[in-house]
């Protein structure tokens, strides 16, 4: 049986953004339907016979494809994508419980944040444990995870300059979205909490330890559990949910 | 085995291969070197593959001596030269250390990144499929410090005592550096992408292995200044809310939320990476074709060196 083309590209911007690196635009704000498109190119990607090309890099709204240029021309590429199948995606990611301390260096600009949106610090983490986060992308660092479906009552823009260096496992919000950090470094987002679970390890198979899809549900742990948690490697520490 | 006693290692010497790839999806940059060519000269002085692993020296230089057999070296860089005993040498060339000789790495004016090839292997194991160091992350097979030594499986002298060759690159030397429109160049009107090209730009006396700021030229990015971040190349030129454009070079994030107007292209990221800190330079706008025939041309140039007679 012959599958159907793969439909996405209709809706898709696409450019050269380097002579080696195909930009494919699905949108330009956060939104689940523009996130399945560039999950499901991905995975068409993944699945073809194309073999000249090197990597991908999927973000929020858009897939990025760098290509081996001297194996691959940019013409033949173009050709390529419009000759993909759709594959079948998975739907739903795991659900995972993650232990997030709010108390003492944890949380470093709770205070701040509370002042600026005039909301006491208990409702913010109120509004950060209700409902589960969405993984949507890993970027700027080794396993920094960018987090959707954020409480739009903590909507906050990012700091004009940067802070000094966040914590590792730093839960930060900033423009609509929050993030989870992995190493330590100058940042214009807001520290809230602090969680254990390691983001990124070199001796963990999957590097990471949460899939893109995932939804993340935070629970609160007090600053001695905090300082108690084992420092494994991987996802120890998360617990998953459902599967 | 071979040892590499560094003596001398100021800030900006690192190990350097063709960088990472694979792992762009877990935050984790490709890295490699600061300039492509002159990383690939240094290799192809010494028929090695184009990302083999080699030292890249920042501009401070570099100093070491040799533990064992005599041993092929290489250097590419602008505005360094060798110092081996009293003999002095310019690059690019190869050369050969005898055991126990040392090497200085001398910054002239105009200094930035250089690159020193082994005949060999180092005896490192990769990090994620790569011996390249990322100064921002900390991944690398080995980081480089004043004190280090390192293990060189060498491989036998089998080459003139020394050879000079020519750098393709000097004959660009005053032509406008060429960009190709970005991500979000269509959020700049059209006054900001023309002044991009019309100004004379420098980078600021402040810089690293990870981005270069311009100065000379304020953006102003009509559709604002924050986006939702999306994935950013080497040479991308990105413009934050304080308008200043800086350029993303070797060790750049990979995701970027900030918009990007253009692209260095690939044939000269090289010449962006070696501009000085105040070293006044145009850019002119031109389409990826154009810059794909360029990058292909340099290759070719690069994979044939030109051997200067006379040494």
């Amino acid at each position: 049986m012959r599958l159907p083309e793969l439909e996405i590209l209709k809706s898709a911007w696409m450019r050269f953004v380097a002579e080696d690196a195909l930009l494919v635009e699905f949108g330009e704000k956060l939104d689940d339907e523009v996130h399945q498109k560039v999950l499901r190119l991905d995975s068409a990607l993944k699945q073809s016979t194309i073999s000249a090309y090197i990597e991908t890099l999927p973000t929020f709204r858009s897939l990025m494809i760098k290509f081996d240029v001297f194996a691959l021309s940019q013409e033949t590429l173009l050709n390529t994508l419009s000759t993909l199948k759709a594959t079948n995606l998975k739907t739903a990611g795991k659900t995972w419980r993650v232990p997030v301390c709010f108390e003492s260096d944890c949380a470093q600009d709770l205070a701040e944040v509370s002042d600026l949106l005039d909301l006491s610090e208990s409702a913010i983490i109120n509004m950060l444990l209700q409902t589960p986060l969405k993984l949507y992308m890993y970027g700027f660092a080794p396993g920094f995870a960018y987090l959707g479906g954020l409480d739009k009552g903590l909507n906050i823009p990012r700091r004009a300059t940067p802070r000094a260096p966040m914590p590792e496992g730093a839960l930060m919000i900033a423009g609509g979205l929050a993030c989870l950090s992995s190493v330590s470094m100058p940042t214009g987002w807001y520290v809230l909490g602090q969680t254990p679970v390691s983001m990124f390890s070199l001796l963990s198979e999957t590097l990471v330890p949460f899939a893109v899809g995932d939804e993340l549900q935070f629970y609160e742990i007090n600053f001695d559990e905090f300082r108690q948690f084992p420092a494994m490697p991987g996802n120890a520490g998360a617990e998953q949910n459902t599967g | 085995m071979n040892y590499l006693h560094i003596h001398r290692a100021p800030v900006g010497v690192s190990i350097q291969d063709a960088g990472r790839t694979g792992y762009l999806r877990y935050g984790v940059s490709s890295a490699g070197p600061m300039d492509w060519a002159r990383h690939l000269m240094a290799n192809v002085m010494l028929d090695k593959h184009s990302g083999d692993a080699a030292i890249e020296v920042g501009p401070a230089g570099i100093g070491l001596s040799l533990e064992g057999e005599d041993m092929q070296f290489s250097f590419a860089g602008p505005g360094f030269v060798l110092k081996i005993d009293e003999q002095v040498l310019p690059g690019p060339a190869r050369f050969i250390l005898k055991g126990g000789q040392a090497l200085e790495v001398v910054p002239r004016r105009g200094a930035m990144w250089g690159y020193l090839g082994i005949q060999g292997n180092f005896n490192l194991s990769p990090v994620l499929g790569s011996y390249a160091e990322n100064s921002v992350s900390g991944l690398a097979a080995r980081k480089i410090t004043s004190g280090s030594c390192l293990g060189v499986y060498r491989e036998p002298v089998n080459k003139p005592a020394v050879q000079a060759y020519i750098d393709p690159y000097i004959a660009l030397e005053n032509e406008p550096l060429e960009m190709m429109p970005s991500s979000q160049y269509e959020h700049f009107s059209s006054e900001a992408r023309d002044s991009l090209a019309d100004k004379a730009v420098a980078i600021a006396p402040r810089f690293d292995r990870m981005a270069y700021q311009l100065t000379g030229v304020h953006l102003h990015c009509e559709r604002g200044h924050d986006i939702l971040s999306d994935g950013v190349t080497m040479g991308a030129i990105q413009v934050p809310g304080d308008g200043r454009p800086f350029v993303l070079m070797a060790d750049h994030q990979p995701t970027g939320g900030y918009p990007k107007i253009a692209c260095i292209c690939k044939a000269d990221l090289p010449r962006m990476a070696q501009m000085t800190p105040g070293e006044l330079f145009t850019l002119h706008w031109i389409t990826p074709e154009q810059g794909l025939k360029r990058w292909v041309l340099m290759n070719e140039q690069l994979k044939s060196l030109t051997a200067l007679r006379g040494l």
